[in-house]
């Protein structure tokens, strides 16, 4: 998947590096605010000042956040959500051939084979919100990864905060 | 009452019954009569004498497998080995009688004498002997053939013998543990599947880190291990053989699978597969390959472990709000709740006593882990803290070993996550040691 | 696997424990001896008549009980009851310790497991503390070894 995007998409090896792990680029860059990853995308897309429609550079420039948060042990997208997913569903609906992968995570306050199943009920949410929207479900793929990736290193309530969230990847390589 | 102050023993405060009130008013000759219940909990004093050997290279070999045999029992917390340095008689001597004076002098209360011989075919024989230092008696004896590479095994199947001679309790000593090996930040965590001897010898591991594997689980006859992996990046239970390190995906479900566990007659895994937001139970069977739904139910019903008879199967769901503990039948008819306690409750594992439960609770904003009948009472916590999460059993079902996460500071310093076993009194604590962080583990049954 | 055979001038404990190998109880003549040196404030000739009080029996029971090194841990010990008879000499030394044996329990490993703890605790105990001038009264002694209690 990620080689054929290469291909197309040959000239913008910055937009390529984003494209496979969001969260690793948000964690490394972000140093743990999860608004990081769309300035740091943002920034790179425009030094190379070629953002091609429908990219990943594209998508976090377009929608501006590539990822919504949820309450502890909850999987009902929080009301700040909604807007973020609304203007997910536009840009999907705008380039229905992108394939999409929403990555479901939870905090580390939870049991590893519960949050796995919990990870996977806050995808489906997110899935289901966008097909309302008149994104089709069979470009939505979903996975689970349990409390197993965090967006941010931390002990606390902001940390876990953030961890608690699905995830857009656009044009996703494969999951690892 | 008097109070004791031991390293790790508790003092047990009963009321004391008087049954010497029956010897007080009945005619003088009467036997006294007195109820013993209290007692102490402290390891016994026991004398482990270096296993003799007419050769060099023989007596190498008895001196290594005496130290096996002295960690293992003192790693039970049941036992206390005596220095050799304060023995009276010598191994050699030993070899001819037992004066069990000197050996009671020393507080001793069980003396192990051992030789082992080169056969000639080149086996290793190695025998021992278990004495009641008190009573001057044999309490066991026993020899065995191998090749002289498994000396080590040998030493663990003869400190099962000794431990499961004095405490009753089935032996644990000659298994294994399979768990996830850990390195990283926490962001960019690398896991890797490894397996050990119970007692941390033989360290090798599975996986090379590459991708991301969690939840290893043993099959009755340790030689096959089921786990989850995310291999080509869908998280899906797979079949390990340790022997030819052969890996198989388990099934064709539509949707991600995780938490498989074996049933107890190997034939079958259960495990719980996540689609379109709920999570529901199936089992498989290995030799048909045909796949049961046998939950159906729109939550999260997940961690599903068998009774060690595989008629019924324990697992968590938050069917009723929070996750709490249930078990069903093992064609999953009869579903009902069994732990009410405050806070959630997750990853129930099955004692092979099939007496008790273990499970992970959180509540609080503290983890802890406990045991409960299977009715869900007589619930007690053995050990809590920041993290502790996943008992699995020894196959005696008087050990449950599990992983502790530590915090750190706020930077993260001083942060890890490790691997401990704990009596399931509750007492006896003690890390398991590993290269690296450690996690998910599990006990094998007895090696084969 | 090969069993080994008892060695030698030994007899196989798993059956049942045997009387530890202590000297023989004292002669009466050695108990008065004792009796004298030890009840000189005593001045009751019939003291050896008097039941043991209370504070007595806790104090044997307290001895015996610090001297029970018990595995907590197994299973149903706590409806299990290992009933050793003791006999003692005029000093208190444990002449004579044997199990009367439970047969609801006989074969189960940890019942064995407990009954031999009682017997070591009795052996590890001697010699006991006893009231002198009372022979006649403790001489012989059930002790009842009932954890139900221990393990809650």
């Amino acid at each position: 998947m990620k080689m054929r995007f290469l291909s197309l998409l040959a000239a913008v090896a910055l937009v390529a590096a984003c494209e496979s792990e969001s969260d690793q680029n948000a964690a490394q860059t972000g140093g743990g605010v999860a608004q990081q990853p769309v300035r740091a995308a943002t920034t790179n897309a425009t030094a190379t000042n070629q953002i091609v429609p429908g990219s990943t550079a594209d998508f976090m420039a377009t929608v501006g956040q590539d990822r919504v948060f949820f309450d502890f042990d909850k999987y009902d997208v929080k009301s700040e959500g909604r807007p973020v997913l609304e203007k997910w569903a536009v840009w999907l609906n705008k380039y229905p051939s992108v394939p999409v992968r929403i990555e479901g995570h939870a905090d580390e306050r939870g049991t590893r084979e519960y949050n796995l199943a919990l990870g996977e009920r806050r995808a489906n949410s997110v899935k289901q919100f966008l097909t309302s929207q008149g994104v089709a479900a069979a470009r939505l793929q979903t996975i689970t990864y349990g409390k197993e990736r965090p967006a941010v290193q931390g002990h606390d309530e902001s940390a876990w905060s953030q961890n608690r969230r699905a995830v857009a990847a656009v044009n996703p390589g494969p999951a690892s | 009452m008097y109070v004791l102050s031991w390293s790790q023993r508790q003092i047990f405060a009963v009321l004391a019954v008087v049954g010497a009130l029956l010897a007080m008013s009945v005619p003088a000759r009467a036997d006294l009569n007195i109820d013993i219940t209290q007692g102490q909990a402290n390891p016994m004093p026991i004398a482990i004498t270096d296993f003799t050997g007419a050769t060099d290279q023989e007596s190498y070999t008895g001196r290594d497998i005496t130290k096996v045999i002295s960690a293992d029992l003192e790693r039970s917390g049941l036992f206390k080995p005596i220095d050799h340095r304060a023995f009276i008689q010598t191994s050699e001597s030993l070899q001819v009688q037992p004066r069990f004076a000197d050996w009671q002098v020393i507080n001793a209360q069980a003396l192990v004498q051992g030789r082992t011989t080169t056969q000639p075919d080149g086996r290793l024989r190695v025998e021992f002997r278990l004495w009641d230092v008190f009573s001057g008696q044999q309490m066991r004896g026993q020899a065995y053939f191998t090749q002289p590479e498994n000396w080590r095994r040998v030493a663990h199947i003869v400190a099962d013998a000794i431990y499961s001679r004095i405490t009753g309790e089935d032996g644990y000593f000659d298994t294994r543990i399979v768990y996830i090996s850990e390195s990283g930040p926490a962001i960019k965590r690398v896991k890797r599947l490894a397996i050990m001897d119970q007692d941390g010898e033989n360290h090798r591991f599975l996986t090379d880190g590459a991708t991301l594997v969690l939840t290893p689980r043993f099959s009755p006859t340790a030689q096959e291990i089921t786990y989850l992996s995310y291999f080509r990046g869908v998280p899906r239970v797979y079949l390990f053989n340790i022997e030819t390190g052969r890996q198989e995906l388990l099934g064709d479900f539509p949707g991600m699978t995780f938490a498989p566990r074996f049933s107890p007659d190997g034939n079958k895994v259960v495990l719980s597969m996540a689609r379109e937001g709920h999570t529901d139970i199936y089992e498989m069977d290995l030799r048909t390959r045909k796949t049961k739904r046998l939950t159906d139910f729109p939550a999260i019903n997940t961690s599903p472990a068998y009774s060690p008879d595989g008629t019924q199967i324990t697992f968590n769901s938050d069917r009723g709000g929070t996750q709490q503990l249930y078990i069903m039948g093992a064609d999953g008819s009869n579903v009902r709740r069994i732990s009410f306690g405050e806070g959630r409750y997750a990853t129930p594992v099955w004692s092979p006593r099939g007496d008790l439960i273990a499970f992970t609770r959180f509540h609080g904003g503290k983890f802890f882990i406990g045991v409960m009948h299977t009715d869900g009472s007589g619930e007690r916590t053995l050990t809590e803290g920041y993290l502790v999460e996943g008992p699995t059993w020894a196959p005696n079902g008087r050990v449950l070993m599990y992983f502790r996460q530590s915090p750190g500071d706020h930077r993260g310093r001083g942060e890890s996550t490790r691997l401990y076993s704990i009596d399931l009194t509750g007492y006896n604590e003690r890390l398991v040691v590993t290269p690296r962080d450690a996690s998910d583990p599990a006990w094998s049954s007895l090696i084969p | 696997m090969e069993k080994l055979a008892p060695a030698p001038k030994t007899t196989d404990a798993d059956k049942k424990a045997k009387p530890s190998k202590t000297p023989p109880p004292s002669t009466d003549q050695d108990f008065a001896k004792t009796i004298a040196g030890l009840t000189a404030s005593s001045s009751s000739e019939y003291s050896s008549e008097q039941p043991l009080t209370m504070s007595e029996i806790d104090a044997i029971r307290t001895q015996i009980q610090r001297c029970w090194n018990f595995n907590a841990g197994g299973r149903n010990v706590e409806k299990m009851v290992a009933r050793v008879h003791v006999s003692l000499a005029p000093d208190g030394r444990v002449v004579d310790a044997r199990l009367v044996e439970d047969s609801h329990w006989s074969g189960d490993s940890f019942y064995r497991s407990m009954a031999d703890s009682a017997l070591r605790a009795v052996h590890v105990c001697s010699p006991i503390k006893v009231p002198p001038t009372k022979y006649e009264r403790w001489k012989e002694v059930n002790l009842n070894f009932d954890p139900k209690d221990l393990l809650r």
